[in-house]
């Protein structure tokens, strides 16, 4: 969970039309292997405005560079919660368990937040000058801190570093920094319990930077398993590998360090694919390649959400046969259900459909097959929480919210009903920054429309 | 046995919720694997209880357990669905002809009661109105993360429910009381004489058994909450 949306996706929305994306990339293939993963990923130019805040300066495409990753929005926004908070993952102390109708966190109003991300449990924010906040459950350490976890308070041991994008899953929390290194806190649990952190760590309370791995240029993070993709086009994965998530082998006897420890996948193709991104779902994962024309999915496909046309188990990458042309932009899995974004800022939809989170009315209980949403158009975002999705669209000079799926909880602030189609939040007056879908939680990123 | 009156109990909730460990303590339930497809990896333990109306039997359906070993010996070499009915999303033959329900959760993590909500709603779409308890397990151990008044989720939807512990026996038998009379249709059915259990592996001091049970008291005095006049 906590694929939020991306508001570098906005920013290109407004300036080109959707199908520039790819013209985009390919002079860029000639020449930077780091703009290329760019164009679809984390790393974006570095605007100039944000010079000052970088902590290196623009790269060069010269091995040796150092690698400098902007973050995906600078716009500063308004934080909003709704949806369940009976873990204090609303932010609004230990007495509201809920709400129906979005609250402003006010502790936010003068921290510049430019990026918001939900966990199951939890939440993280980011500010413009690259510092978190964390607030939620606090079981196994997920926040990165000590004190009341359902007030918001700054994440701790990251004041040397500017942290461009985080990942949050269950009770895993991921941070990847401007220079392309990665921090992660909290643990991975599997089905009997605790698993593990790291090898020979339970649980880390406070961020600790992975070894061995460098130029990471995105990260995501499902349930309990995390995934790297590194400027060279690897894509790392650890965890817990349960349902195949891990896309790798496990080494049965060593199977908490074998889990726990990064490692890249390999793909068995007629030539060698370089991935650019990759998504979770809670328990599955899917990779980008081919400039968004490949995308190959592993993991738990109870429901079809590994968009293979059936509902195998698959703990090696398989490709998808995709039903449409353009490239895909973004990807973003729930529980037992997955969404994709292409370029055409069309929406598909394959999983699990039985609580309308595939936004189909004629889903039933599940679709295998990369299935089209018509009823959204001109998307620049998505995000999928537990058993729903959220979507940026483009309209009317504004940027609208929309959200689908299972609603009991609060979470598509549409008095706590489940939607079968996509339904527009109701945030009067404001455009949406950014939004992400926590398990049973919404969090968002708004500025009135007057500023 | 045969003319006991009989009824299907879908056992669910996230794991390690406790659940295999729970039904486990009732010592007369020995229980059959089902080996149907639609049934693969499920136990079903026919437990029995005594009432002023006579003998009742919960013929419980649980996911069976899968160990770590077993887990990794199936992520490196098959590809086959036993296993991936754990992960939520059991199947609806799991469901169908479910008479009663326990949705369980672990009230030290707070991780296994974020699906709650959901395994209620898979519940409801395949066996609709049926009689169903919220059971909130290991409330014997000392660092209780999901408080008494977090759980609101079983008073929006009319559920009954109950602070267990499997290892101590704790108010095991009381869901089946709740659901008895439901199905019966007779408040006044009581249990005459206490299941065979398992021995109490950990014990629940009285002095915490009453602090919990005023606490879970006071927070079902607790109105739930209304909305802000700040919300949008």
């Amino acid at each position: 969970m906590g694929k939020q949306t991306r508001s570098q996706a906005q920013a290109k929305a407004r300036t080109s039309p959707p199908t520039a994306a790819a013209a985009d990339s390919k002079p860029a293939k000639k020449t930077s292997p780091l703009r290329r993963s760019q164009s679809a990923s984390t790393a974006k130019d570095v605007d100039a405005a944000d010079m000052d805040l970088m902590p290196s300066s623009q790269q060069s495409h010269q091995s040796k560079a150092k690698l400098s990753l902007a973050p995906r929005n600078t716009e500063p926004g308004e934080v909003w919660v709704v949806g369940s908070g009976d873990c204090g993952q609303l932010g609004f102390g230990t007495d509201v368990l809920e709400k129906e109708r979005p609250g402003r966190l006010k502790y936010f109003d003068d921290k510049e937040v430019v990026d918001v991300v939900a966990g199951g449990l939890h939440n993280i924010v980011i500010t413009r000058n690259g510092k978190l906040y964390s607030w939620g459950c606090n079981d196994q350490k997920a926040l990165g801190r000590e004190g009341e976890e359902t007030e918001p308070g700054p994440v701790e041991g990251l004041d040397h570093e500017f942290i461009v994008n985080v990942a949050c899953g269950d009770s895993i929390s991921v941070a990847l920094t401007a220079t392309g290194f990665v921090y992660a806190w909290g643990t991975f649990r599997d089905n009997n319990g605790i698993f593990g952190f790291a090898p020979g760590i339970k649980v880390q309370d406070r961020p600790r930077k992975i070894e061995d791995l460098k130029n990471v240029v995105h990260i995501s993070a499902g349930a309990n398993h995390v995934v790297a993709v590194t400027l060279d086009g690897k894509a790392y994965t650890w965890g817990v590998g349960e349902q195949g998530q891990l896309g790798r082998k496990i080494i049965s006897r060593h199977i908490v360090d074998s889990s726990l420890t990064p490692r890249s996948i390999n793909f068995r193709s007629s030539r060698r694919v370089r991935f650019h991104n990759a998504f979770c779902g809670a328990y599955h994962t899917i990779l980008i390649g081919e400039q968004g024309k490949m995308m190959c999915s592993f993991g738990l496909n109870n429901f079809g959400q590994l968009g293979q046309g059936d509902t195998d188990e698959y703990d090696n990458p398989q490709a998808i046969d995709v039903p449409f042309s353009s490239g895909v932009v973004q990807v973003a899995g729930g529980e037992h259900h997955t969404i994709a974004l292409t370029e055409k800022m069309q929406v598909y939809a394959f999983g699990r459909g039985d609580s309308g989170q595939l936004g189909l009315l004629d889903a039933g209980t599940a679709v295998s097959t990369p299935t089209r949403l018509e009823s959204i158009e001109n998307v620049v975002s998505i995000s999928a929480g537990g058993s729903f999705c959220l979507a940026i669209v483009s309209e009317n000079d504004t940027n609208s919210l929309y959200g689908w799926g299972y609603g009991e909880m609060g979470q598509l602030a549409n008095d706590s009903q489940d939607a079968p189609e996509p339904e527009k939040f109701e945030i009067k007056g404001r455009h949406v920054i950014a939004a992400s879908a926590g398990g049973q939680h919404t969090i968002m990123l708004l500025r009135p429309k007057s500023e | 046995m045969a003319d006991i009156p009989t009824f299907k109990l879908v056992l669910v909730g996230g794991d390690p919720a406790g659940k295999t460990t729970f039904v486990k303590r009732h010592l007369t339930g020995e229980f059959e694997k089902k080996s149907s497809p639609t049934t693969l990896g499920v136990e079903v333990h026919p437990l029995t209880f005594h009432t002023n109306f006579g003998a009742i039997c919960f013929n419980t359906w649980d996911t069976a357990s899968l160990t770590i070993a077993a887990a990794a010996a199936r992520a490196a070499a098959s590809r086959s669905l036993q296993g991936q009915e754990k992960f939520g999303g059991l199947r609806d033959g799991y469901y169908i002809q479910g008479q009663c329900a326990i949705i369980m959760f672990d009230v030290t993590s707070r991780i296994t009661y974020k699906n709650v909500p959901n395994w209620h709603r898979d519940l409801v779409r395949v066996c609709e109105n049926i009689p169903i308890v919220l059971c909130g397990n290991k409330v014997d151990i000392k660092e209780r993360k999901v408080k008494a008044k977090a759980i609101t989720f079983h008073r929006k939807k009319n559920l009954q429910y109950y602070d267990i512990s499997a290892k101590s026996n704790y108010n095991f038998e009381k869901p089946f009381l709740w659901l008895a009379r439901k199905l019966i249709g007779n408040p006044n059915l009581d249990f005459v004489a206490a299941p065979a259990l398992a021995p109490a592996e950990v014990t629940i001091d009285a002095a915490t058994i009453a602090q919990m049970e005023n606490e879970m008291q006071e927070a079902s005095a607790i109105p739930l909450p209304a909305e802000d006049d700040d919300d949008l």
